[in-house]
């Protein structure tokens, strides 16, 4: 029970990020609802050093896979795990109609970054749904991964599955095997996972939603469609 | 003669006792199988997939409370018995171990954190996988803590043989 509410208590208090001068938790009046990204420091005190983490600077760099109008005010940057229940929940019952209300009418685009942690066959998969994504069809490999998701490595997500998918996607598989065995994606999938660990994530799916002037609210876990859209009119409002 | 469990919620101060357990365990494990969510918005969301879930939840707290409650009353009740006493500490200990099943889900979040990963990691990830198994586990646990309770509860009166006997002569 004291461990319980002493776990229940850190998630509480913080839910998203370990910075200091987090303001992603949103509080009662509606200005501080919504918080800047550029987060106060993380400060060395061995080094003696201060350096700045900019949020949603380092989550909208690159070129990650897109959904949506480039020209969206509100970026809705997604860290998930293909293997993740609670991620294949949320892709089930939300994600439609977030694309829906949210991405197709153009107020918002949708940004996915790998955060895996179930096992090899999570990287697996992130690595075929890059390999389908030089093909141009990362989005429906995407889809694909979580509509025919399984219990956490029981094997749906195997090299050889994955294979099966790209061939019932019509993907050319002479492209898509070399792609997806030259570990041409282990560093952005690593460095996708090192920021998600910076931004602070405690579960998957979290999700960063960044208006424009940068603003940014934090919604972690598999949160009903509805809460989105409320951010995002907080977001674009608030500007 | 009612039951000592039924006896016990007769007793206000005891449901006094209760309510809080309930709703404070009953928040926690809500919170921990996201049907609410406290950031960015107050959201109380059950999606079609989580009822079971929800079910499981409110009867794990519910009988948690009840056998806390019990067992502390059982307790206070037969002071100096011994017997019936050590049946009230086995119900905390029942309703602590049932209550520390949601416990799962710190080791994953551990993974997460990066800050073990492994095998730790991989258990953690294995008991959530199989959280409905554990919680049905708890319950079982519980309802045979309330049953050794409501046992205990029953005063017993021996009567040595011999004044029975002697009765019977007479």
């Amino acid at each position: 029970m004291v461990i319980l509410l002493a776990y229940a208590g850190w998630r509480f208090f913080s839910p998203a990020s370990p910075y200091s001068g987090t303001t992603s938790m949103i509080t009662s009046s509606m200005v501080s609802m919504v918080g800047t990204s550029s987060y106060g420091s993380s400060s060395s005190a061995s080094s003696g050093t201060t350096s700045t983490f900019n949020l949603a600077a380092s989550l909208l760099a690159g070129s990650p896979p897109t959904l949506g109008s480039a020209n969206a005010s509100v970026t809705i940057v997604e860290f998930g795990d293909y293997q993740c229940p609670t991620c294949g929940g949320w892709y089930n019952t939300q994600e439609a109609s977030l694309v829906q209300n949210l991405i197709d009418t153009g107020k918002a685009k949708l940004v996915w970054r790998d955060f895996d942690y179930y096992g090899p066959d999570s990287v697996s998969a992130s690595e075929a749904a890059y390999a389908a994504g030089a093909q141009g069809k990362f989005w429906q490999f995407h889809d694909l991964l979580f509509q025919n998701q399984q219990a956490p490595n029981g094997g749906w997500a195997s090299r050889q599955n994955l294979v099966k998918f790209a061939e019932q996607l019509g993907l050319n598989m002479t492209e898509f095997n070399q792609d997806f065995n030259s570990g041409n994606y282990d560093s952005l999938i690593n460095s996708n996972h090192s920021l998600g660990v910076q931004a602070g994530i405690t579960e998957t799916p979290t999700f960063f939603l960044i208006g424009p002037n940068g603003k940014e609210v934090t919604i972690a876990g598999g949160q009903p469609e509805s809460v989105f859209e409320q951010a995002v009119a907080q977001l674009t409002s608030v500007s | 003669m009612p039951s000592p469990i039924v006896d016990t919620f007769r007793d206000t101060k005891y449901v006094i006792f209760a309510v809080p357990i309930v709703v404070a365990y009953g928040v926690m494990l809500f919170f921990f199988d996201q049907f609410i969510f406290f950031a960015p918005y107050f959201t109380f969301y059950v999606p079609s997939s989580g009822v079971w879930n929800l079910v499981l939840d409110t009867l794990l707290t519910t009988l948690t409370a009840l056998v806390l409650t019990f067992s502390i009353r059982q307790m206070l009740l037969q002071r100096g018995s011994g017997g019936a006493s050590k049946t009230g500490v086995l119900g905390i200990v029942a309703a602590i171990v049932a209550g520390a099943c949601p416990c799962y889900y710190l080791v994953p979040l551990l993974a997460v954190a990066g800050a073990i990963g492994g095998t730790l990691g991989a258990v953690g990830i294995l008991l959530n996988t199989f959280q409905i198994p554990i919680k049905l586990a708890a319950m079982l646990l519980l309802v045979f803590a309330i049953y050794k309770l409501n046992k205990s509860g029953v005063c017993k009166v021996r009567v040595p043989a011999q004044s029975i006997r002697q009765n019977h002569a007479n």
